[in-house]
């Protein structure tokens, strides 16, 4: 119900802006953000009116902008386009967001899913020895130290393509988060945990696949969404540098275009990608430790 | 029938158990009682195969134990259970490993017929996070003697429980070893005396520092005697006292080490 609410003051204050209706617009501000100042005085309910006061806060930042940039020219109209003329931009330029952000995705996908499959193994395998953990940790304490980003003008000029450099370049910056956090996890998992496992005579795979894995896997998705952070990073870093298509490389062709408005929606759009993404990965995440919920 | 001749562990150049020889004979019920510290779980970890003795060998069935021992199975106090497995699966697991013959759904019904054993007939789907401590015990007890192994080693099971639940656990592995009529062998570890007095056949006495047999008594009437009945018993009286007396001199002993240490006079 208060979602609905708030969509609907939000569609009705986008709808205002976009058609010059400043007192329809004000108006519409008004509404909730009296709601927030009535919060400020009387401090009660809590979580029950969060998006009311997310809502108060966004329509009134976007009248104040609207105001600022085009009511008072407070602001230079080229650096700081009026947010009517954003939502008409976000609108107008969605179809060539979406295949950016395919175009984008596809990378992160391929780069993301080969450090997975690089790292959770591999951290098994030289967690679960304490010989090779010995052998590797002074390489991958010096590797994971190392910022990715000073590989890529090296890994555009060394390898063949811009998507198999960049895919390279996510690829070493997602890799060593997960890579460290599964050894840790498989040396975390407790000692009578194992030993339990080791008497129960398991074959080697399902040990590792119903102990081994399982056991360490809070601390690898630890390590997961570390690892997707930087791919964020990365991506957008690699794509401002070299790429000709993506959602990065539209950021920074608008920007050398001085296209501002463009900019700024494409700036929007990719935070609404990367919310979208970390809330689909927070899902996953829980769904893999249900079992810890069980307890409480 | 587990033997250990000689055995020697040390860390580190330290002593943890210095030349135990013990016999277990087939269907006993042993306590090992000792102090915590001295060494009873580091003896139990080496009867499992978990282990390796500096010097010395433990023979489970005449076989000498080399690795994790498929003729032993054990109970920690904690942890034995698999977290991220519901009780089901965890005793399917145990199951599938030691009836690969078996199909799934026979698998599943062993499952729940030996959790049914135990008085854990609702809980199959349950993850243990949702347990109490109790019923955590109880379903690791129902893994543990789900396989066909004869031995069952109990490292300090109900050392975390309340009263009320050690009691009803102590009496149901009491049961589960009257009802296996000598065709299983427990070792238990306990710090309690009373505890071993109530289940044990045999009561080992450990000493500590380094971990050595001090005392090797026979328990054979408490098995007649009911709980409340225990300790009117006069021969059980006399053994809790003899044990108390043993356990008071390791323990006074330990305590003189202490003070000539701080008083300098043995530097």
């Amino acid at each position: 119900m208060k979602t609905l609410l708030a969509i609907t003051i939000l569609l009705l204050e986008a709808a205002a802006l976009y058609r010059h209706d400043w007192y329809a617009a004000a108006a519409g501000a008004l509404i909730p953000a009296a709601g927030l100042v009535r919060l400020l005085f009387v401090w009660s309910k809590g979580r029950r009116t969060a998006i009311l006061d997310v809502t108060a806060v966004l329509t009134v930042f976007l009248l104040v902008w609207q105001a600022a940039a085009s009511n008072f020219r407070l602001l230079d109209p080229v650096l700081f386009p009026t947010p009517d003329e954003v939502i008409r931009l976000f609108f107008s330029e969605l179809k060539e967001m979406v295949s950016g952000m395919f175009s984008s995705l596809y990378l992160l996908g391929t780069a993301y899913a080969l450090a997975l499959a690089t790292a959770v193994p591999g951290g098994l395998l030289v967690g679960g020895s304490e010989r090779l953990r010995n052998a590797f940790e002074p390489f991958s304490k010096v590797l994971s130290a190392i910022p990715p980003i000073v590989y890529i003008p090296y890994a555009i000029a060394l390898l063949p393509s811009f998507s198999a450099a960049s895919v390279f370049i996510i690829w070493s910056g997602a890799f060593w988060p997960v890579f460290v956090s599964t050894i840790s996890g498989v040396v975390n998992i407790p000692e009578t945990m194992l030993d339990s496992a080791r008497m129960l005579h398991l074959k080697r795979r399902t040990f590792v696949f119903r102990v081994l894995l399982p056991g360490a896997m809070p601390s690898i998705l630890t390590g997961a969404s570390l690892g997707l952070i930087f791919s964020f990073l990365l991506l957008t870093a690699a794509e401002l540098i070299g790429a000709t298509e993506g959602l990065g490389w539209y950021v920074k062709n608008f920007s050398d275009f001085a296209d501002y408005g463009k900019v700024i929606v494409g700036i929007i759009f990719i935070g609404l990608v990367i919310t979208a993404i970390t809330a689909v990965f927070k899902r996953i995440e829980r769904y893999l430790l249900r079992y810890k919920e069980a307890g409480q | 029938m587990i033997e250990c001749r000689n055995l020697t562990v040390a860390f580190q150049n330290r002593t943890i158990l210095d030349r135990i020889s013990l016999n277990v004979p087939d269907g006993a019920f042993l306590c090992l009682l000792g102090q915590s510290g001295c060494g009873k779980s580091t003896l139990l970890r080496t009867f499992a195969g978990l282990l390796k003795p500096t010097s010395g060998e433990v023979l489970v069935n005449g076989r000498a134990v080399d690795g994790p021992e498929a003729a032993c199975s054990v109970v920690f106090q904690d942890y034995s259970l698999f977290p991220w497995m519901t009780t089901g699966k965890n005793l399917m697991l145990a199951l599938a490993t030691s009836f690969p013959e078996k199909s799934r759904t026979e698998i599943r019904n062993l499952a729940e017929s030996y959790l049914e054993m135990v008085g854990l007939g609702g809980v199959f789907n349950q993850y243990p996070a949702a347990l109490s401590g109790g019923m955590r015990q109880r379903a690791a007890i129902a893994r543990a003697i789900a396989t066909p192994s004869k031995v069952l080693l109990m490292d300090e099971p109900f050392g975390a429980l309340d009263p009320v639940n050690r009691a009803m656990l102590q009496d149901l592995v009491r049961e589960l070893h009257r009802d296996s009529r000598g065709a299983r062998t427990v070792v238990f570890v306990t710090h309690d005396v009373d505890e071993a007095l109530y289940l044990g056949t045999e009561i080992a006495v450990l000493g500590s520092s380094p971990g050595r047999v001090i005392a090797l008594e026979q328990n054979p009437v408490s098995r007649q005697i009911p709980r409340e009945k225990l300790f009117e018993n006069e021969s059980v009286i006399s053994l809790q006292r003899r044990i108390m007396d043993i356990y008071r001199s390791d323990m006074n002993e330990k305590l003189n080490l202490r003070q000539t240490f701080h008083s300098g006079n043995g530097i």
